[in-house]
């Protein structure tokens, strides 16, 4: 366990010490609501990067080393949770220690401390339970209970991630000042993580695919062989017209697919959820969750861009099939937030806005992203939207939203995007990081 | 520790998911041995091995791996086992050195010296990006993280697919030279059935689910001949068992025949006459029981 610990700290000094200095900072600022927004790169260094390491293989590597597996899944909630948890608290510490100094604060803020590691370790913990539920390799042989199973904790734990912004809005600063309702959400998370803790086995190949009886088809006789008929029901045709490699690239294309699928889902959440709110709409809430999702999403096709190339469909096309992932998900977004807005006393504008403003730039900075080579560089210039959602989001970009800029920006993102999709999908074959090398589907 | 007489044992190995069911499996790997563990696609291979190493909770079933129970002491056995496979995907850890630092901790047998060696004769630079390599160096690489720590079974999942000849025969070759320098057992999963036929001694053929043939390489292969016969079949339901047509020509047919089943001596009695009849190779048998309907086993 202290190894994989080690190893870990040791791939990721860089996101941490990267991590550790913006909650240090925003610990300085003195200012408590900055400290909660800080908490934000807690969900980076754990689930998501959890996330991205399972996507390429790292928990199969492990699973085929001799350590019990129980405590490998134990190591790797301590990754998610614990390490991330520990870390902000030394951050913050430091930060607020730096902050009495230079006479930004009068004393430590340990209340404030406290409350954010509570809710970094209740955050990263219930994010963790529902990870357990995806369905990471989209395994052939799912039904569609499992599907099912797999597109709601999908988007469940897409609106997790947005969630924070709207739940580190409401958890009070203060222990006195948390209410009774606040308490019984605590102790549910408080069970949701331990839940989580104890279903970290099932990450790992093997260990996620639910046992039930089977038809077993009745005895047939040995008999002089009949011509076989090429079958045409299920995905069989798909099979057959595209060669090698052929199951794999279907099940990889449904995965993608129901990835942009649960991401949808995930940001047309986001008015419904807003709608139910007394208070005027958090405009930096809605950014968070739009930039998760165009995140998302654009991840989620152009790591596949290979299988995407091997369909008879031209780069443009394959372009526009790229931007209309987001643009849609972010149109019906804006289409719900419209909608929902005459049962509301909100503003609409500007959410509207925002959402597409920054729909349009998660997925240029993703597009600009894959074209970067060096990893830690290609991480600064995804997060791009989210430096821009902790900065100008605090200082009004609600105020730019409605100027004439915006316009003239979406149109520079729009253009940028198709231009830097069509490049990435051009130099695709550099790209592309498969899952599984060679196999994308394992064989049973 | 005493050498277990079988490196891999068996017994009523069950795993079932909603559209497939492994087994009931029963498997019986000796020690010392080459097993070629064949199957077409789906059979149920890749589930088999990862139920061998742990890598998922069968529905039933009994398991001993180098002579330790799976059930209770999965990581003893792990120490003792090598593992291959083109799924093994090592690029989290960016170089090929960085990889191995972090694998070689786990086994207390690690042989450095070994393992350079086995970089050199497989041409990988211990600081290359693994991200860059190509398909064929990422299996080496994987098969060198199996060797190093000289395991005693070593487990390899479809170790030449996507290889050169070249390749492919290096790999034979490290494989044979590990073989060689102990009693050690190779568990094998491939689709190169011409390779395998020469560098396995027994062999285990799966399909569905469940196993079909198991032995001796010879003895299987051995057993089963393509046969040419006349044989007016109108009119027969006969059930017969171990008799694999392959073509059928209004009276003449040719089929691959397993003469230990009571197929053909059934076909005789019912007034089959042999025109001729040649050895097969391991691919013929695979094919032909694999081309059949699920329900024939011939394992005994």
């Amino acid at each position: 366990m202290n190894r994989i610990l080690t190893d870990y700290l040791r791939r990721w000094w860089g996101l941490i010490l990267l991590g550790g200095l913006a909650v240090t900072a925003t610990a300085v600022s003195g200012d408590p609501k900055t400290m909660r927004m800080g908490l934000i790169w807690a969900l980076f260094a754990g689930p998501l990067l959890l996330a991205m390491e399972h996507r390429r293989g790292y928990l199969r590597i492990l699973a085929t080393l001799p350590v019990d597996l129980s405590k490998t899944a134990r190591a790797m909630w301590g990754i998610s949770i614990v390490t991330p948890t520990l870390l902000t608290l030394a951050g913050e510490l430091l930060g607020s220690v730096i902050a009495v100094g230079f006479g930004n604060r009068a004393d430590v803020p340990w209340e404030v401390i406290l409350i954010n590691a509570l809710f970094v370790v209740l955050w990263l913990g219930s994010s963790f339970c529902i990870m357990t539920f995806l369905p990471w390799l989209g395994a052939p042989n799912e039904t569609v209970p499992t599907t099912v199973r797999g597109v709601v904790a999908g988007g469940l734990w897409g609106f997790w991630w947005g969630g924070y912004m709207i739940f580190a809005m409401k958890i009070a600063m203060r222990l006195d000042e948390i209410t009774t309702f606040s308490w019984w959400t605590v102790g549910a998370l408080l069970l949701v993580s331990v839940w989580g803790f104890s279903r970290a086995k099932t990450l790992f190949p093997g260990w996620n695919l639910p046992s039930s009886p089977v038809h077993r088809p009745s005895p047939v006789k040995t008999s002089p062989p009949a011509p076989s008929k090429p079958s045409t029901s299920g995905t069989g045709w798909l099979c057959s017209d595209f060669g090698a490699s052929q199951t794999g690239m279907v099940v990889s294309l449904v995965s993608t697919l129901r990835q942009g699928l649960m991401i949808t889902m995930m940001m047309l959440m986001i008015p419904v959820i807003f709608s139910f709110l007394q208070r005027p709409w958090e405009p930096i809430g809605i950014m968070g969750v739009l930039s998760f999702g165009g995140f998302g999403i654009t991840m989620g096709w152009i790591t596949s861009l290979r299988q995407w190339r091997m369909l008879p469909i031209s780069t443009d096309r394959l372009m526009f099939i790229g931007l209309a992932q987001v643009w849609i998900p972010t149109l019906l977004s804006t289409l719900a937030t419209l909608v929902l807005s005459a049962f509301t006393a909100h503003s609409i504008s500007t959410v509207g806005s925002l959402l597409f403003f920054f729909g349009v730039l998660t997925q240029s900075v993703v597009a600009i992203g894959m074209n970067v080579r060096n990893p830690m560089a290609r991480i600064m210039v995804m997060m791009v939207p989210f430096y821009m959602m902790m900065g100008l989001g605090r200082f009004g970009l609600s105020h730019l939203s409605q100027s004439a800029i915006l316009p003239y920006a979406l149109l520079l993102l729009f253009f940028g995007s198709a231009a830097l999709i069509r490049h990435t999908l051009k130099t695709s074959s550099q790209l592309y990081h498969p899952v599984m090398p060679g196999i994308p589907t394992p064989e049973r | 520790m005493k050498t277990p007489s079988a490196a891999i044992q068996v017994r009523g190995l069950t795993k079932v998911f909603p559209s497939f069911q492994l087994g009931p499996l029963d498997l019986t790997v000796p020690t010392g041995s080459i097993y070629a563990f064949i199957g077409p696609n789906g059979a149920g291979k890749t589930t088999t091995i990862d139920l061998l190493l742990s890598m998922g909770q069968p529905t039933s079933g009994h398991r001993e791996v180098c002579g330790f129970n799976l059930d209770t002491s999965d990581a003893e056995a792990k120490r003792h086992i090598g593992y291959v496979s083109p799924e093994l995907n090592f690029a989290t850890w960016g170089r090929i050195d960085r990889a191995l630092r972090f694998i070689k901790g786990f086994y207390p047998t690690w042989d450095d010296a070994y393992c350079n060696r086995l970089l050199a004769a497989f041409g990988l630079e211990s600081t290359a990006k693994i991200a860059t390599l190509s398909f064929g160096q990422k299996i080496k690489l994987s098969l060198v993280t199996a060797l190093a720590h000289r395991p005693e079974l070593l487990i390899l999942d479809e170790p030449t697919v996507g290889l050169d000849a070249v390749s492919k025969r290096q790999i034979f070759a490290e494989l044979l030279a590990a073989v060689r320098e102990g009693e050690r057992t190779v568990f094998l999963s491939s689709h190169g059935l011409t390779d395998l036929e020469r560098f396995a001694d027994h062999v285990g053929m799966i399909r569905g689910g469940k196993l079909l043939v198991e032995g001796p390489m010879d003895d299987v292969v051995g057993r089963f001949r393509m046969v040419d016969f006349d044989w007016d079949a109108t009119g027969q339901s006969a059930d017969l068992e171990g008799v694999f047509f392959q073509q059928r020509d209004s009276k003449r047919c040719r089929a691959l025949v397993d003469h230990t089943a009571p197929g053909w001596r059934r076909i005789q009695s019912l007034g089959g006459i042999e025109l001729a009849s040649n050895p097969v190779t391991l691919e013929e048998v695979f094919i032909a029981l694999a081309e059949q309907p699920q329900s024939n086993p011939t394992r005994r």
